[in-house]
């Protein structure tokens, strides 16, 4: 049991550590529930066809085919998986010197094997090449670093999570009777009790989801960012090319003497029958060499957490062994650091997986801004805190309108190859509105403003399939019956999501309509009650 | 002194001078510790079967232990004996780097 004076300590904790930060908390938890989807996103961003999956047709005629038209500097890694176009992408990657910028060839393929695009670029600059990528990368770098520079926005993310992670763990010492608050009825009404067991009932739900995001998403921010300089500096001298190389293997000494590949359709049928699970990618190191080794990427096995990746021996097709992300066998440290992606993400059982995580992050996303807003107002006597809760209440609904606008630039753009520029250019335009309007707002009462707001982005999200549409995206009968069913899915969802947001705004102008009906027609019974009145009597 | 190391009757000055403690050791020292944590471990920690355990393990523990490190100053009853315990770890990890690097 914890003394008042501790609890009264750790109750600080708890609303400084959500509080100070939680502009920037809220742009993360957000943008990570949207994200959870962004294949989804993707292939939405493309009207794509609908997805070829590896095994669907075989790939070892193809690849063959497709290695003769490039370079042989370019074989050095082949890679041969899903796109989100719905077509297959073969990639071919040269293996220069260290300080060369590798060069990649990529081909999609549609389910006839023809080539429907070629496409011969630095590797670092296929991204940026491909015009319908602009939203959802705007969207994962939003999450990921804030836009900020590298390893600046990692280093921001990761604090974020660590302050995430303080805030789960006072929350649950503070909370000296969770499962009794999981039931907590909540009162009704806008007081602030009512504001407090709203928070109350989303964060004790959440909690355990809570310290597991903030967790591994801190892991994933300062791993690379912050810990391998540091493990590099103590333990390789500073170079952290060696540590990684001790983390994740040094490259490897193939015979390069030329040799046919063993057939890679036998090796992904042998894959996928000892790792009891789809195979999703297959990549080659050193094709049409001697010393070839092909591995084969698989999704998660029923009941499993992680995918297995399977090494084959590529000049005779022979399985070597099962590969370990980090080290040279199975151990604790290669096990966590392989578990916390899909823990962060929701990957491991597929569409489900990823749907409950979106709502789990929903729900914190909910928690945080009830637990500011609920310290907020508290304060809101004090001129300074009501400015604060005005200007949280803009970025609350401003965020969701900013993002909307994005994917309108998006959609407007796409067509004409500039939406890389015009995507962020919507974004800060919508920021711009939503702070213009808040600043504009005559009216101090934030819950006006939050409602002026909210109707903005549910506004901005309504429209967006129909403007998806008139830019040339596929229609609504093409998308639901020869497209991906994501097409479809996301305008649905992004419609309804709409409507959830212009909700308060329409009962409000309903009702108003409905009192101004009243009025005049009480005005106009008094009237006739008047002259009732003053007519004479017959 | 009671012991949540302020007193009764001129207590402001030691509550806050406590307060001032707790947000220094919760603040800087416990992101320094948890950096040099992480920078001391892969010194004495074991390779594990894979070779690796001993550079992976203090990345994957750096956000606990910058946690743990926050919650203990704010949590403790006395916040002198927090300074000490937290600093005693800093003078460790600390020798051990140094012994690494010089």
């Amino acid at each position: 049991m914890l003394s008042p004076s501790v609890t009264k300590r750790l109750i600080a904790l708890h609303g400084w550590s959500g509080t100070v930060l939680s502009i920037l908390l809220y742009v993360v938890m957000l943008t990570g529930a949207v994200i959870v989807f962004d294949d989804e996103i993707l292939r939405w961003s493309r009207d794509a066809a609908p997805p070829q999956a590896l095994i669907d047709r075989p790939i070892h005629a193809d690849v063959a085919a497709l290695a003769a038209r490039v370079p042989p500097a370019l074989r050095g890694e082949v890679l041969i998986a899903g796109h989100s176009s719905g077509h297959r992408r073969v990639a071919f990657t040269g293996r220069g010197p260290a300080d060369a910028e590798p060069m990649t060839a990529e081909f999609l393929l549609d389910r006839d094997g023809a080539v429907v695009r070629r496409l011969d670029a630095p590797t670092d600059d296929l991204r940026r090449a491909d015009p319908h990528m602009a939203l959802e990368r705007f969207i994962v770098d939003l999450h990921v670093q804030l836009h900020l520079p590298a390893p600046w926005g990692l280093y921001a993310t990761g604090v974020l999570g660590l302050t995430m992670l303080v805030a789960a763990i006072s929350g649950a010492l503070i909370h000296r009777h969770l499962v009794r608050d999981a039931f907590l009825a909540r009162r009704p009404g806008g007081r602030v009790a009512s504001a407090r067991d709203a928070h109350v009932l989303a964060g004790v739900w959440g909690l355990p989801f809570a310290a597991l995001l903030a967790f591994t998403g801190a892991f994933l921010s300062f791993a690379l960012s912050l810990g391998l300089p540091i493990v590099a500096m103590v333990a390789f001298g500073g170079d952290q090319r060696q540590a990684l190389e001790a983390v994740l293997g040094a490259p490897r000494a193939a015979d390069a003497a030329p040799g046919p590949l063993a057939d890679l359709d036998a090796i992904v049928a042998d894959a996928a029958r000892r790792a009891d699970a789809e195979p999703l990618a297959v990549t080659v190191e050193d094709y049409g060499a001697r010393g070839a080794e092909v591995r084969v990427i698989h999704a998660p096995a029923s009941g499993a957490l992680t995918g297995a990746t399977l090494v084959y021996d590529g000049a005779t097709g022979g399985f070597v062994r099962e590969h370990v992300l980090v080290g040279a066998a199975p151990s604790l440290g290669s096990a966590l650091v392989s578990l916390a992606a899909p823990l962060h993400f929701g990957t491991f059982a597929g569409l489900l997986s990823r749907a409950v995580w979106a709502g789990l992050g929903a729900a914190m996303t909910y928690a945080v801004v009830s637990g500011v807003d609920l310290w907020l107002r508290r304060r809101e006597g004090d001129q300074f805190w009501a400015v604060c809760r005005r200007a949280m209440v803009c970025v609350v609904w401003g965020l969701p309108f900013a993002m909307a606008c994005a994917a309108v630039a998006f959609f407007a753009t796409v067509g004409v190859g500039t939406p890389w520029t015009a995507t962020p250019a919507g974004f800060l335009t919508g920021c711009a509105l939503a702070v213009g309007w808040t600043c504009l707002a005559r009216r101090g009462d934030a819950a006006a403003l939050g409602r002026d707001l909210r109707a903005a982005a549910g506004a901005a999200l309504l429209v967006l399939p129909l403007i998806r549409v008139a830019a040339g995206g596929a229609g609504w009968p093409d998308a639901l019956w020869t497209r991906d069913p994501a097409v479809a899915g996301i305008d649905l969802a992004v419609a309804l999501l709409g409507l959830w947001l212009l909700a308060p705004a329409l009962r409000a102008a309903g009702e108003a309509a409905f009192a101004a009906a009243r009025r005049s027609g009480a005005v106009q019974a008094a009237r006739n009650r008047a002259k009732g009145a003053s007519a004479p009597p017959d | 002194m009671t012991r949540d190391g302020a007193t009764s009757t001129d207590g402001g000055w030691f509550e806050r001078r406590a307060a001032v403690a707790r947000a220094l050791l919760a603040g800087p020292v416990a992101l320094l510790l948890a950096v040099l944590s992480m920078a001391a471990a892969p010194l004495v920690l074991p390779p594990g079967r894979g070779g690796v355990d001993h550079l992976v393990l203090p990345v994957v523990a750096f956000p606990l232990i910058w946690a743990a490190a926050v919650l203990y100053p704010v949590m403790t009853a006395r916040p002198g004996r927090a300074a000490a315990a937290m600093g005693a770890i800093l003078a460790l990890e600390l020798a051990i780097v140094m012994s690494a690097l010089l």
